[in-house]
């Protein structure tokens, strides 16, 4: 997956898409895709080339109450944002456009940008188990 | 403070009545506040951990538009509904700010003489110290928050680490104390001289037992179910949608970050000077905001830009009365005050406080203290040093679910002197130069009830008060006593927001 510009992302089809947050302060954070929260902190990109979904991020606390949301994995390693409840913004929700493109586009892109290229992801593939790519981007993260 | 009452009471009813009906006066302007809440995210998430990529230039940028939307609120301060949301979220911060001192009682014509009250005055000035004014009494509070900003200030202690800076925390939030000087005592009448004469009392108390933050873990799931306000969260979509759309915008937007990225986010990454890269993202998006302000708001952003404010103030209000619940969590304190007479040995009491809202929503307030009272030494004449102990409970309740609703409240307390002793009591006005008076106290049991309702006028400032006592004695004379009682009290507070039109 590749940073195209602020909270906007172009991936392969299927790829897998982990998110984390770091909430202090006292706040709760809800990570929702599709308006349903990600299970496991993890979801995977839509199968055809072209389609999007857009992930949120909702910050609630008392205000100081703060969020570091970390996105992976993005040109090779994560991205990261924060959310911040205060006096003007006492409810910070940011959102997160993920665009899916053809492998081999997002290869083109990746060599143009000079930044690591994700293998293909194999849930890509009709007959490929969902878990598979998972333990790839794990593997990829823990090196 | 009832004499400043009643004052306020007879110039309230020599106003000339036109007053009531004065609108609310503009809201201040808001922008340099919103902008300065913009550049302490930027603060916060450039120290933030883990590291966030784009601490500053990420603020205002795609996906991420309230403090644009904020901004703009303030823009448009004149539009009823936006200034009475940017007043609620005002108040929200000034009513929740952590060690605030009270608003200042206004100047005292109290004279100074010697080294001690320049130290107290200093450390006034400083935030060290907060001072009331009371009659001839003057007491001192120590907060403890607020004496370490000043030795911070005055380059005394750094705090950087963080363990320290959190066991300071942790002991300022739980600790307190406070000396009580009369300026009436001494051979200085009338001159606060900070003496061992004029130091009248002193108190310390410990807070035991605090569930009233509403960062505990008890109101997660309070902050959990707001969470799920899915009105509020599609009206900031709605804007974020109508911003991107919106050409002009979307171009300013990103020359905004741009220039954040080359002149902030560049030299931040070379040096690691956050506070350099605050300064100056603070000129520029102050520079650029104000480029915004003179677009033309396309009526979509306009029409989202409403929605929005209906659904913050909406969502304000519900944070609110999470505040007010984790206000009314349990809360128990320990005091121990002394209490230096003039005539007596000095008077100890020690007191333990608990409490807490009664019931799911915690309507119901609920106050129980214990307190033991003994002297330094024997008085002259008395055999023994312990003079009392003390129990007292109060139940309030508010009746209706009207604002401001009238509250009923009840109240016992029962007193133990178990032998004859002495007490102190007020004989004269307080400019006399007589501290006080002593008269004996026989033993005994001291039994009191209070039945009181509290009946608040609305938007007055004003609530009367109708309550009957009862009690079996007094602490001076063994006789039955019941009486009635009726009464107004003011809030000066509501009462000149109520005249000014300002809240």
């Amino acid at each position: 997956m590749h940073r195209i510009q602020s909270r906007t992302y172009v991936g392969q089809p299927g790829e897998t898409v982990t998110v984390s947050t770091v909430v202090s302060g006292g706040g709760q954070a809800r990570v929702t895709v599709g308006g349903q929260p990600i299970a496991g902190g993890q979801f995977q990109l839509p199968s055809t080339a072209g389609a999007t979904v857009r992930m949120q991020v909702a910050l609630t606390g008392p205000q100081g109450a703060s969020c570091v949301v970390t996105i992976t994995v993005v040109d090779g390693s994560a991205d990261t944002d924060f959310l911040l409840c205060s006096t003007f913004n006492p409810a910070p929700v940011n959102f997160y456009d993920f665009s899916v493109a053809a492998n081999a586009a997002v290869s083109a892109f990746a060599a143009a940008r000079r930044a690591p290229v994700s293998p293909a992801p194999a849930a890509a593939a009709p007959t490929a188990p969902a878990a598979r790519p998972r333990r790839k981007t794990s593997r990829k993260r823990g090196k | 403070m009832k004499r400043a009452g009643v004052f306020s009471f007879v110039l309230l009813l020599l106003s000339p009545l036109s007053t009531y009906g004065q609108a609310p006066s503009p809201v201040p302007d808001r922008r340099a506040a919103v902008i300065a809440g913009v550049v302490n995210e930027g603060t916060l998430a450039a120290k933030a951990t883990p590291k966030v990529a784009r601490p500053f230039s990420d603020r205002i940028n795609v996906n991420a538009r309230q403090h644009v939307g904020a901004y703009l609120i303030a823009v448009n301060a004149e539009r009823s509904a936006y200034g009475a949301l940017l007043r609620a979220l005002e108040a929200a911060r000034v009513d929740k700010q952590v060690g605030a001192p009270p608003a200042s009682s206004g100047g005292t014509s109290l004279a100074m003489k010697g080294l001690a009250p320049k130290i107290f005055g200093v450390a006034v000035e400083r935030g060290a110290l907060i001072r009331e004014v009371s009659g001839t009494s003057l007491t001192f509070r120590l907060n403890p928050v607020g004496v370490v900003k000043a030795l911070q200030g005055a380059g005394l202690v750094e705090l950087n680490d963080d363990y320290f800076k959190s066991a300071v925390q942790r002991f300022s939030a739980r600790f307190s104390l406070a000396a009580t000087f009369d300026v009436s005592r001494g051979p200085d009448a009338g001159v606060f001289t900070a003496s061992d004469q004029q130091l009248a009392s002193w108190a310390a108390r410990y807070t035991i037992i605090d569930r009233r933050d509403p960062a505990s873990p008890s109101y997660a799931a309070q902050w959990q179910e707001l969470l799920l306000d899915t009105p509020y969260q599609k009206s900031v979509e709605a804007l974020n949608d109508a911003l991107g759309r919106w050409q002009a915008y979307t171009d300013w937007e990103a020359s905004l970050a741009k220039s954040v990225s080359s002149s902030v986010e560049g030299p931040l990454s070379a040096n690691g000077n956050v506070e350099a890269a605050a300064k100056a993202y603070s000129a520029l998006v102050t520079a650029e905001l104000k480029k915004l302000e003179a677009l033309p708001v396309p009526d979509e952003v306009k029409r989202t830009l409403d929605g929005y404010v209906t659904e913050l103030t909406r969502v304000q209000t519900s944070i609110d009365k999470i505040y007010k619940f984790a206000g009314k969590g349990p809360l128990v304190t320990f005091d121990l005050t002394d209490k230096r007479d003039v005539g007596l040995p000095d008077l100890y009491t020690a007191t333990g406080v608990f409490e807490a809202g009664l019931g799911q929503s915690r309507k119901t307030d609920f106050t129980f203290n214990g307190s033991v009272s003994f002297f330094t030494s024997k008085p002259t004449g008395i055999d023994h040093s312990l003079k009392s102990m003390n129990f007292t409970g109060q139940l309030e309740h508010p009746l209706g679910k009207g604002l401001p609703a009238p509250t009923l409240t009840f109240a016992a307390r029962y007193s133990f002197i178990p032998n004859d002793t002495l007490v102190s009591i007020e004989t004269r006005p307080t400019t006399t130069p007589e501290a006080s008076a002593i008269a004996p106290a026989p033993k005994g049991h001291v039994v009191f009830f209070q039945g009181k309702l509290t009946v608040p006028i609305k938007d007055s400032g004003m609530k009367v008060p109708i309550s009957v006592t009862a009690s079996n004695r007094s602490e001076l004379i063994k006789e039955k006593d019941v009486r009635g009682s009726i009464g107004i009290t003011l809030d000066l507070d509501t009462l000149t927001s109520f005249l000014t039109g300002r809240p």
